[in-house]
């Protein structure tokens, strides 16, 4: 009897589900990995999300491509999360338990902080930017010039 | 010297000595001009790794670049039938052949023209990450191979047709074929996209391009890419001297 509702209390139990991190820092653009192991008696769903701490509207899409993952039933399942930093700021990451009945079961937050990056040198673009088409202009009219000049030197 | 060398010499004169050769260049170094400058300075362009800009760059100029070498090749035949001015070249002690590959030869050097001037852009964007020098390389190996193959269809164009305003919507209704699929963003992701992606010249040359600069793949990985732009190069070259003699003809069609 005792053993049967053991048995009835761990398969009625809600999922749990842990992360590796807790605290991540990343330039922007970096790719970052998590790792999250998911404790539960039936199949779930498991869904990533990002909130930004700023304000900063987030496009999930942008930092992932695989937000939904299918979690097996098992003691210890891991789910591995590659998501890449697109906008600077504070943003929390966190992965939902979407099981088939019952609520669902949010994972612990994995604060990230991303800071900036200036990854385009502006002020060597600028130089380039201007002095190709220049030469080239240049290079254009003083061919129509000469072309014209050996036009008018024919005809007169 | 070779006859064919002998054509494509007069042609590339002509082309950048008073011809449209310099200006088209100045129009395409004005839009990488803008490109680069944007990826530099915008913050929504400049988000991401510098490798993405350089992609970016790289591939717009190869877009660009293909698309002026079938501008340019277009208009060969059917631009001297339309001036009048293929009877003298007839005239002339050249094998039609040789006329046929000079012509296209010239014509390639538009692309070539292009690519030299598209190295100061990707070297200001790339240069420090090491992605300069890889995606001068790929636009030198990818592109060329894209705008010969491409360049040669332009030149049967040019050859099939009387107006040069037929041979030219045709030669941009090509590329308009070839661009558009590669605007799907998700398209080599699918079993059918991926097939579509490998037989598509363009599209397969732009993600072998892709994978190579910002997923850093090994040059060999994704070679198998490299089969269309091949292929179509190959057989467009040999199609070009065989046909040559029945391209260049006062009427396009007439025996």
């Amino acid at each position: 009897m005792i053993l049967l509702s053991l048995i009835a209390t761990v398969a009625l139990a809600n999922p749990t589900i842990t992360m590796d991190h807790d605290q991540l820092t990343a330039q922007i653009g970096q790719t970052l990995s998590v790792e999250s192991v998911v404790r539960s008696s039936v199949p779930t769903i498991a869904h990533l999300n990002v909130v930004s701490l700023d304000g900063v509207y987030v496009d999930l899409e942008d930092w992932t491509q695989d937000v939904t993952q299918p979690v097996p039933a098992g003691p210890e399942t891991p789910v591995d999360w590659e998501f890449q930093a697109v906008n600077p700021g504070h943003f929390v990451v966190y992965v939902v338990l979407v099981p088939r009945t019952g609520p669902l079961v949010a994972g612990p937050p994995v604060r990230i902080t991303v800071s900036p990056r200036q990854t385009l040198d502006t002020a060597g673009a600028l130089p380039v930017a201007i002095a190709v088409p220049a030469i080239l202009g240049t290079v254009v009219l003083a061919g129509r010039a000469r072309i014209g000049r050996r036009l008018t030197r024919r005809t007169t | 010297m070779n006859e064919w060398s002998v054509v494509a010499r007069q042609e590339s004169r002509d082309l950048w000595i008073g011809g449209r050769g310099p200006v088209l260049l100045f129009g395409f170094s004005v839009l990488l001009s803008t490109i680069t400058y944007l990826a530099a300075t915008n913050r929504a362009m400049n988000f991401l790794e510098q490798r993405e800009a350089v992609n970016l760059t790289a591939q717009v100029g190869l877009a660009v670049g293909v698309l002026l070498t079938v501008v340019t090749s277009a208009d060969a035949i059917s631009g001297e039938r339309e001036r009048g001015t293929l009877e003298g070249l007839l005239l002339t002690p050249v094998s039609r052949r040789a006329i046929v590959v000079g012509k296209l030869a010239a014509a390639s050097t538009m692309w070539l023209g292009c690519l030299v001037v598209s190295f100061p852009y990707l070297w200001v964007l790339g240069h420090g990450v090491a992605g300069a020098t890889q995606a001068a390389v790929l636009a030198l190996t990818v592109g060329t191979l894209v705008a010969v193959g491409l360049g040669g269809v332009g030149m049967l164009f040019s050859g099939w047709t009387n107006s040069n305003k037929t041979s030219l919507a045709c030669g941009l209704l090509l590329l308009l074929v070839l661009f558009a699929p590669t605007q799907l963003p998700a398209l080599p992701k699918t079993g059918f996209g991926q097939l579509l992606t490998r037989v598509n010249p363009i599209g397969s040359a732009l993600h072998y391009i892709s994978q190579v600069l910002v997923s850093r793949r090994p040059w060999t990985h994704d070679l198998s890419y490299l089969a269309a732009p091949v292929v179509v190069a190959v057989l467009v070259l040999v199609v070009v001297v065989a046909a040559g003699p029945r391209l260049v003809r006062l009427t396009a069609g007439s025996r």
